[in-house]
């Protein structure tokens, strides 16, 4: 496939996620061509992360584990996520902060609170997150120090 | 027509180790122009076929294609990537099973762009209008775009595979059969179809079929062939109705006449 440069199937899976859904619903496997050559699936990472893979100073890689290969990307590497010009790529967005630390422009996760609907959004980056309260960022659902509280907050 | 050949074809020949699959065949294809190629199983027509669309190497000979760029390109010296990226652009292959031809889990419309994202088509709404349209050339309902081909009948996969093959304006197809395992009446608006888009498109064929009737209704010109050689070939009405070959007077004899 690499070497035939064969990769109109993944615009096919993109293809079929516009024509199921009326946009594109891959939200993390997201192909992206490196170099304006390979196509390649940074699989685990949300598709929230791949503009940051574009151009990225640090050396990135990626376990293939089934083909058992290690595949890397060197750094200032062109990395450009796969889209339809009329269905242009597009992250997700969010329309608060981390409610745990206030942090923003990062991929959140949704937490469901309650069976009535009480949701929060959340650092995805849990290490990141307590790095960041630990250095005084605090969210609007921050519980402060008192560990009855945050059950109580529930 | 014009007046240089599409495909030249010579001495083609291709051994299973001391089996023969076919032997020295020669052949020039025109633009525009339909071969059909008939014998019964065994003959070594699927064999020839395997050998023209390079899914096999022949053993010798030499197949030459005349390329968009107007030069004659010898298929077996060219790379791989060169060959498929001709496969899926300029040339059409239509299997006798659809579900070979087609990936039977993806829509149909999917189905139909693959071809065109593969040569770069990069508009969504684009691809659709163009799978939608195709559809509809080959008498699907446009509002089955979405469906799977495993929900499609038969006959409605086979003019599915046409339609992904014809999307890029390909200049020579070759079909395997096409119409074999459907029912008389579907075939009959098949071959209908095929004969209408070849028309239409200035199609170059070359159809492999064991059917004298698909020949006789598709096919300006036929190969008889017989253990792995082309024992006669002409003009279709020429070989129906005046065979000179015993074999070919044995097959043509052999049909009901109704």
């Amino acid at each position: 496939m690499h070497a035939l440069e064969e990769y109109g199937l993944m615009h096919v899976k993109l293809y079929e996620d516009i024509a199921r859904n009326g946009h594109i619903a891959t939200t993390y496997a997201y192909p992206v061509k490196v170099e304006g050559r390979y196509v390649m699936d940074p699989s685990p990472t949300p598709k929230f992360d791949n503009p940051k893979m574009h151009m990225s100073e640090a050396l990135q890689l990626f376990g293939a584990g089934r083909e058992k290969r290690i595949y890397a990307v060197p750094p200032y590497t062109e990395v450009v996520s796969l889209d339809f010009e009329d269905h242009p790529f597009e992250i997700q967005k969010f329309d608060k902060p981390c409610a745990l630390c206030g942090a923003e422009s990062v991929y959140l996760d949704e937490v469901v609170l309650d069976d009535k609907g009480g949701r929060m959004f959340v650092c995805s980056d849990t290490d990141h997150c307590e790095d960041r309260q630990a250095h005084g960022h605090a969210g609007p659902m921050l519980a402060r120090p008192k560990p009855e509280s945050q059950e109580a907050a529930e | 027509m014009s007046a240089v050949p599409l495909l030249k074809v010579k001495d083609v020949s291709k051994f299973y180790g001391s089996r023969i699959g076919c032997r020295n065949v020669s052949f020039e294809l025109y633009p525009g122009e339909v071969l059909a190629v008939v014998g019964e199983s065994g003959s070594g027509k699927t064999t020839l076929l395997s050998c023209l669309s390079t899914r096999l190497m022949p053993s010798s000979g030499m197949i030459e294609y005349h390329m968009r760029d107007g030069l004659y390109r010898d298929l077996a010296h060219m790379g791989e990537a060169e060959r498929r990226f001709l496969m899926r652009t300029d040339w059409g292959f239509v299997h006798q099973n659809p579900a070979e031809g087609l990936r039977m889990t993806v829509s149909a419309g999917a189905n139909v762009g693959e071809r065109l994202m593969a040569v770069g088509d990069r508009h969504y709404g684009n691809i659709r209008a163009t799978a939608g349209d195709w559809l509809r050339r080959v008498e699907i309902e446009e509002d089955r775009i979405d469906d799977q081909p495993r929900a499609f009948s038969g006959g409605m996969r086979q003019r599915l595979q046409i339609a992904r093959n014809l999307v890029t304006a390909p200049r020579l197809v070759f079909m395997d059969e096409p119409t074999g395992g459907l029912d008389v009446s579907v075939q009959a608006r098949l071959l209908d179809l095929v004969r209408g888009l070849v028309h239409d498109l200035g199609l170059a064929a070359i159809i492999v079929t064991h059917d004298l009737a698909v020949a006789r209704l598709l096919s300006h010109r036929m190969m008889v062939m017989k253990d792995g050689a082309v024992i006669e070939q002409g003009l279709t009405d020429r070989v129906l109705d005046d065979p000179r070959e015993p074999y070919t007077q044995l097959l043509v004899s052999s049909i009901l006449q109704v």
